[in-house]
């Protein structure tokens, strides 16, 4: 017996997948919240989704939350939170190994489905907020977190590249927030933000486990059919605006490496077509930045292109000397050029299909790859089978390839410079 | 040729092991319902392999630091084309890497494996380097190295590494630096290719949708027969203390990371796995956010998040290692130190001690999940000289006893040493 899904909405606003693979060793559950993002409320459904996470009422304290979860032959149960188009989307996700591997047959998913179960509708609560003392904690967590984003590099730069790229627009927000704003939160905001997204955001379960096993559907049925729901509707697609003069912005970090991140914007809606022509250009190994930029010129160790359908925006990041970095968005323009005169073969074209191709046949190995599947496809309005998306895929022609292309406009330069040619100073004690 | 079929009850996975007759050692792991394949062509030459000798050799050659990493780079690249323009006929996505221990060479697909296998087995037993292609490769790895160096998280733990190793390779950066790799010509590749690339000291892991038989006929068409060259590998005598018990290093990072290494005797095999996994329990229980030890430290605003572990062994070094963000790493690691004496006087938690165990066996279990977890599963079991199993083994047999003795054993703060990166 092979794969099985099937989506069933449970109540208003909330989509319940059930997925039913033999072959793993596994449950994964993920409730996703999908709510607008906004400067006022990102930062609160951030640290109220990481306070859901840690406690709840009967299990009062991270504390012992993480002795429970280890208990249950370390069950997993965390939060994540991204930003899908102009939408915050907010992932809170269990995860254990299958019952038959217990040392004393305990019911394991059981017991974590009941931990979920409290953690969402039953919150560890003080007065009218969260628990203070684990909101004190997250809040620690989270002013850590800002403080750390400058650690990785290649990450932060593209970080604050998107404030300009997206300039004005939601997505431009962080979902964690500014420091001066989480210096100021409170646990009483941060609840009242959550039971708004009880409320009103637009909610997708996923479960996957190895046999069939509805407890977890029909405990989520009973349990949001008694919740108040007045769903608020999200737009997960909003296309960046071009904007009418390329923004060019240099910040310094110290740093060796200088990180060049260029924007282009497209209004092309032939999702499939702008991907392959991100691939040919720069999103595989043998694609044009690759070969020309990495290869052939030296001049850097990564330099790729990668197509973020929500935004309508390709977005190519690099690593370079800064005294290479004009040579190498030099470098960059003519090879997109190249891929807008139709300068690749039919190999080139069938190679960077077969690309794809092969990432969308994985699609069924992970409990983890199954839901990112589907879970886009809703946001999409556009909900289909791997083999379904694999023969749109392997229909598309050069020509739709060259017109994605050619829809591609610079948008944005953002160049992270490195202003120290050392980087760091060391300093050995010896005791 | 000699072929065994390894099978584990409890997960109902199995194995073929094969040892061929070029000296080969090949590991299949049939995974039916699965898409994918996933396969690895590994040699037994990490960074840390800089001083060898072949039976035809007179002495131990030393090679410059990060050569292993540069060959890698550069195998990728045959005479006629680069290698993957022929993956991309098939669609399969080819990587490789190279550690201390280690360079592999893998791919993974949903189709056409068998095509892939034989570019796999082809390319990496076809080197092709000249002075031309050598030198435009120094610039980019030269990028890599910077690119590197501006990680924290990464620096941080090679100066711990610094810290604690007086002679072992293991304390040099794996792709060297910008200037060692300024010494790597075309000669020296060939001379640690031939050396190292030999099916003697090699192994070719394939795991997922994939079939044992299709994979010898493939081996036996592709795989050059070459005669055992007798490696040996030596390192510089190792004393058991470390260099310096404290090193920081200033850069762009919001608050301080650290890294708390543990030297202890390195030990391998069977007995070296089961080391290993006492370790990480006992580090797992140590630094259990369901202590006390770190309900204080969290409550106190000392650390904020969970420390990560991890238990860094290979071929003649063992780390125990714990890190982490703090305000004040210096005053973290005296708390650490003080948790490890009270657990050495009062023993560990025994609650915490058997959740911890179900934590680690849980873990354990997940690997055996897909073709990816479970080709890099056989291929760890290859390069610490263990069967594939033997970890679930190890968990449910590990008592109380043997990791309040492995706290006793290898968690001596007079052989630690900490790292700090700490703001500009």
């Amino acid at each position: 017996m092979g794969l099985k899904i099937n989506r069933e909405v449970i109540a208003d606003g909330v989509g319940f997948s059930e997925i039913i693979d033999p072959k793993i060793k596994t449950s994964v559950l993920k409730i996703k919240f999908i709510t607008e993002l906004n400067e006022k409320n990102a930062q609160l459904n951030t640290i109220a989704a990481q306070l859901v996470t840690a406690s709840n009422s009967r299990i009062k304290s991270y504390s012992e939350m993480s002795d429970r979860l280890d208990a249950l032959y370390g069950s997993l149960l965390y939060c994540d939170v991204t930003k899908n188009g102009d939408c915050q989307v907010i992932s809170v996700n269990a995860g254990c190994i299958d019952n038959r591997f217990a040392f004393e047959g305990e019911n394991i998913l059981g017991d974590l489905l009941g931990i979920v179960h409290d953690c969402i509708f039953e919150p560890n609560l003080e007065g009218d907020g969260f628990d203070s003392h684990e909101f004190e904690l997250k809040r620690r967590e989270l002013t850590e977190a800002i403080n750390s984003e400058i650690n990785n590099k290649r990450w932060y730069a593209m970080f604050m590249a998107q404030k300009h790229i997206f300039k004005g627009e939601p997505v431009a927000n962080s979902t964690n927030g500014t420091m001066e704003a989480a210096e100021k939160i409170t646990p009483a905001q941060a609840y009242e933000v959550y039971k708004e997204l009880l409320e009103t955001a637009v909610i997708e379960i996923y479960f996957v486990s190895s046999s069939e096993n509805h407890t977890a559907k029909e405990a989520f049925r009973k349990m949001f059919s008694s919740a108040e729901r007045r769903v608020q509707k999200v737009n997960l697609r909003s296309v960046s605006p071009l904007k009418t003069e390329v923004c060019r912005v240099t910040e310094q970090v110290a740093m060796n490496q200088t990180k060049v991140i260029m924007a282009f914007k497209t209004k092309c809606e032939n999702r499939l077509a702008a991907i392959l022509a991100a691939k040919i250009f720069g999103g595989t190994p043998f694609s044009k930045l690759f070969v020309n930029v990495r290869e052939k010129m030296s001049l850097c160790y990564y330099c790729s292109a990668s197509y973020v359908y929500s935004k309508g925006t390709m977005l190519v990041e690099s690593g370079v000397d800064t005294e290479k970095a004009e040579k190498l968005m030099e470098a960059v323009a003519v090879q997109l050029e190249s891929v807008k005169q139709g300068d690749f073969t039919d190999e080139d074209l069938l190679a960077a299909k077969l690309n794809f191709a092969n990432g969308i046949r994985s699609v069924n190995d992970t409990p983890s790859q199954i839901i990112s599947w589907y879970f886009i496809g809703f946001c999409y309005g556009d909900e289909v089978t791997p083999e379904e998306e694999l023969e749109r895929v392997m229909k598309l022609t050069r020509e739709d390839v060259i017109e994605a292309a050619k829809s591609f406009d610079l948008d944005t330069v953002f160049v992270m410079e490195a202003n120290d040619e050392e980087g760091s100073d060391q300093e050995d004690t010896d005791e | 040729m000699n072929k065994q079929i390894i099978k584990d009850e409890l997960t109902g996975v199995s194995y073929v092991k094969i040892r061929h007759d070029s000296g080969l050692e090949i590991l299949v792991c049939e995974m039916p319902g699965y898409t994918t394949t996933e396969a690895y062509f590994g040699t037994r030459y990490g960074s840390v392999n800089t001083r060898f000798k072949t039976a035809a050799d007179d002495g131990f050659t030393v090679v410059p630091e990060g050569i292993a990493h540069f060959l890698e780079h550069k195998l990728f690249e045959n005479e006629d084309c680069d290698v993957f323009s022929l993956f991309a006929k098939t669609g399969a996505s080819a990587n490789a890497y190279t550690s201390f221990d280690r360079t592999c060479y893998l791919f993974s697909c949903s189709e056409n494996y068998k095509e892939s296998l034989e570019i796999l087995l082809s390319f990496v037993q076809e080197p092709y380097f000249t002075k031309e292609t050598v030198d435009k490769e120094q610039g980019i790895i030269a990028q890599e190295i910077r690119m590197s160096n501006d990680n924290p998280g990464t620096r941080c733990f090679y100066n711990m590494l610094r810290g604690i190793y007086h002679e072992h390779p293991v304390k040099i950066d794996i792709a060297g630096t910008e200037e060692s790799i300024r010494k790597i010509d075309a000669d020296l590749l060939y001379k640690c290719y031939n050396t190292f690339y030999n099916l003697h000291n090699m192994v070719l892991v394939v795991a997922g949708n994939v079939k044992a038989d299709e994979v010898l006929e493939i081996v036996k068409r592709k795989l050059r027969a070459c005669e055992d060259v007798k490696l040996q590998t030596e390192f510089l005598y190792e004393p058991e203390t470390v260099v310096k018990k404290e090193i920081t290093e200033k850069m762009a990072v919001g608050i301080p990371i650290f890294s708390i290494g543990f030297k202890s005797a390195p030990c391998s095999g069977y007995e070296g796995m089961k080391a290993e996994i006492e370790a990480f329990t006992a580090l797992s229980v140590i630094t259990n956010p369901a202590s006390e030890f770190c309900k204080g430290l969290m409550d106190e605003g000392l650390i904020t998040s969970p420390f990560s572990n991890e238990v860094f062994t290979g071929d003649g070094y063992f780390t125990s290692i714990i890190s982490g963000e703090s305000k004040d790493p210096y005053e973290v690691r005296d708390r650490v130190f003080g948790e490890i004496s009270r657990i050495k006087t009062e023993g560990l938690d025994r609650r915490l001690f058997e959740n911890t165990r179900k934590y680690t066996y849980g873990l354990s279990v997940r690997e055996f999940e897909n073709p990816e977890s479970v080709a890099s599963l056989l291929l760890n079991s290859f390069y610490s000289r263990t069967g594939a199993f033997d970890s679930l083994k190890i968990i449910r047999e590990m008592t109380y006893e043997d990791v309040t003795e492995t706290v006793k054993k290898r968690f001596d703060p007079e052989k630690s040493v900490l790292s700090v990166i700490a703001p500009k």
